[in-house]
């Protein structure tokens, strides 16, 4: 009888003590991260992936940066879905891609005013040499713009949710108003709700 | 037999563990006379004080979710946006894990055990759909208040699409609750006592569905509008104009967008269902709106009231028990809101009623709740019984004692959301104008100002002595 009480209170010390300590481990950055439905990491990668892939292989594309490294800017990447997402975390991402892949060149247009800020201070605080200072009206202009949007369909009954994202890509030609590339990639994803937990 | 005052003393001990004065309150003082002081507060436009008081606790709390949405819409009115999208961020946090948990839960059925002697405020809040809707509804306005009008966009679609589950929602709890009173052998005639529950059908008015919310179909069509997303915020007035047919402002909206998007079917039907003075206007639309949306009032109170309920078991027991039930109070007693710009009155179209969709909320729950508490009544004078048997006139006045205390209805709701909300379109020359407002014997006059060119959104709350107002230009 005692034995079988202590048993218990060992059984019954061990649960309470069980998950106790936080655990906190490295992991790969690149894994499939599935911890909701919600639009994740993997997500993310697959799109910049693809879209970057499919850029740089695309006939027209080939052809424009045969001989040149156009200049690009990003506008938005416009978040339509029913998820709070930082789109610029996507256009970052893709911008990058395509900056390493040495075919394009781009500037930034978030930074537009500390880029004032730093050449009014060469130019105008009398701290900078002249000679050294950099001088307004230098800036190299871009000549396509990238942006796109950020689609999805949600369905929910309460048992099963069911997410299609829609992401969709375009390439326009600042100058004549061309869209020289465009791609779209989907991801459909499905939950099924646990019918029984803690 | 001294193992049922074991059992009732560990199943008293069992609600209360964890805890604290707070579930000790909740279990004897109904929420809404714990809310009194803070209504008080808004009314008096003490918003920050009222917004301090409310202590949501921890998110395992069963009223945590009420509490942040009491809070956040509390900071809300006190102009301090970011503690109100943080409240409001923190309630939605709790829905979204909520609804990701499993369907059957056993902290779920320890809690439902715990209430089985005890009463329904000791359940985790069940937010009803139309308060789910205004919880986007007010994260949708802190969003534009602090200019990030992306995420304000996330949260109309994400109002759209609660109001769309909402639709398809059928409640099966009374279901499960009528299976329960069977089991138990216990015949509760719920058709008898409701004989002697207020009628409510007066105050529910048109209303069709308990979600059904024309304020946030507006809200949506106009952030959709001043985002330039016409086709979207074309479908939204129009879902507003089947809410409210007679809405003025709507009505215009609506027509004009029609017209805009070249909507031919829509125009023909259009042209024969809404008044001439809308079709047949020659006024050229402005590039500059500026729209008032009014909210009047706090939604009543839940009370609490006792109700007669005949029960009969199985074992040939009969008795008529008296049940405390969560009821509305009949008739408005609200102030007008009068309202003038520059002099001149504005007449205010409604938009919405708060008060119908809580009370049709209230009438839809009504069965499962009552058959709940009479199942409870029953066992806890089945408990008395036998402690009378057990430890004579001792027990029998400790049984019921406790009982009396802990007969107490559920009278929780989201307490501080508006009883009214009405709209205008104002006419501004220029960039500034002064509006008027006037309630009872409380009166401010504020100055605004619009931004040309664009959807300037001015929302002003009225609640006795408390004014709040805000411009959000879309």
């Amino acid at each position: 009888m005692k034995k079988t009480l202590m048993a218990v209170s060992l059984g019954v010390a061990a649960l309470t003590l069980v998950g106790c300590s936080n655990q906190i481990s490295y992991g790969d950055a690149t894994a499939v991260e599935t911890t909701d439905i919600g639009f994740g990491s993997t997500d993310l990668q697959k799109i910049a992936q693809e879209m970057t892939d499919d850029m740089l292989t695309f006939p027209a594309i080939v052809a424009l940066t045969a001989n040149d490294r156009p200049v690009v800017y990003v506008e938005r990447i416009k978040n339509k879905t029913t998820e709070h997402i930082d789109t610029e975390s996507i256009s970052d991402t893709i911008s990058t891609n395509l900056l390493r892949s040495g075919k394009f060149r781009f500037v930034d247009m978030g930074r537009v005013e500390a880029v004032r800020q730093q050449l009014e201070f060469q130019n105008d605080s009398g701290m900078v040499d002249p000679t050294s200072a950099i001088s307004f009206g230098k800036q190299i202009g871009a000549q396509y713009m990238l942006y796109g949007n950020l689609s999805s369909i949600v369905k929910d009954n309460g048992k099963k949710k069911d997410v299609y994202y829609k992401f969709t890509l375009r390439l326009m030609d600042l100058q004549t108003g061309i869209i020289e590339w465009a791609d779209e990639t989907e991801i459909r994803k499905q939950e099924h709700r646990k019918k029984f937990g803690l | 037999m001294r193992l049922l005052f074991l059992v009732w003393g560990l199943a008293v001990a069992g609600t209360l563990s964890g805890c604290s004065s707070t579930s000790l309150r909740n279990l004897f003082i109904p929420y809404n006379e714990q809310m009194m002081p803070v209504r008080a507060q808004v009314a008096q436009g003490q918003f920050t004080q009222a917004a301090a008081t409310i202590e949501p606790t921890e998110p395992d709390q069963h009223n945590y979710v009420l509490l942040q949405l009491e809070r956040g819409r509390a900071w809300f009115l006190a102009g301090k946006y970011q503690q109100s999208l943080a409240s409001f961020n923190a309630a939605d946090q709790a829905i979204k894990a909520d609804d990701n948990a499993a369907e059957y839960r056993l902290s779920a059925g320890m809690n439902q055990l715990g209430t089985a002697i005890t009463n329904d405020n000791l359940l985790r809040y069940a937010l009803p759909s139309y308060e789910r809707v205004f919880l986007h509804h007010y994260l949708i306005l802190n969003y534009l208040a602090l200019g990030q009008y992306d995420s304000a966009l996330v949260e109309v679609r994400r109002a759209n699409l609660a109001q769309q589950q909402a639709l398809n929602e059928h409640s099966d709890e009374l279901q499960s609750v009528v299976v329960q009173a069977n089991d138990q052998g216990i015949l509760a005639d719920t058709n008898a006592a409701l004989n002697g529950y207020p009628d409510m059908s007066g105050t529910l008015g048109e209303v069709q569905q308990g979600f059904q919310n024309g304020y946030t179909f507006l809200l949506s069509a106009l952030v959709y509008e001043g985002a330039g997303e016409y086709n979207s915020a074309y479908i939204d007035y129009k879902k507003a104009l089947q809410l409210t047919p007679h809405n003025a402002f709507i009505q215009g909206r609506v027509w004009q967008l029609a017209k805009q998007l070249d909507m031919q079917d829509d125009q023909a039907v259009f042209s024969q269902t809404l008044p001439v003075s809308i079709t047949q206007t020659t006024a050229m639309p402005s590039d500059t709106q500026v729209v008032l949306l009014v909210e009047q009032g706090l939604v009543a109170a839940k009370q609490q009231m006792h109700l007669p309920v005949p029960i009969r078991s199985s074992d040939g027991y009969y008795g008529i028990f008296n049940v405390a039930l969560p009821v509305y109070p009949v008739g408005d007693t609200e102030t007008e809101v009068h309202l003038s710009q520059e002099g001149k009155a504005v007449a205010l179209s409604p938009v919405a009623q708060v008060f119908p969709l809580a009370a049709k909320q209230l009438q839809q729950d009504l069965p499962a709740i009552l058959l709940r508490q009479a199942i409870r009544t029953y066992s806890k004078e089945m408990m008395r019984q036998q402690m009378a048997e057990e430890g004579g006139d001792w027990g029998n006045v400790l049984a019921n004692l406790y009982n009396m205390a802990t007969e107490t209805a559920d009278t929780r709701s989201w307490s501080l959301l508006p009883n009214r909300v009405g709209v205008s379109g104002l006419t501004v020359n220029g960039t500034s104008t002064s509006l008027e407002i006037k309630q009872g014997i409380n009166h401010k006059t504020i100055n605004l100002s619009v931004t040309r060119g664009k959807i300037n959104l001015v929302w002003v709350s009225v609640q006795g002595n408390g004014i709040a107002t805000q411009v959000f230009s879309l």
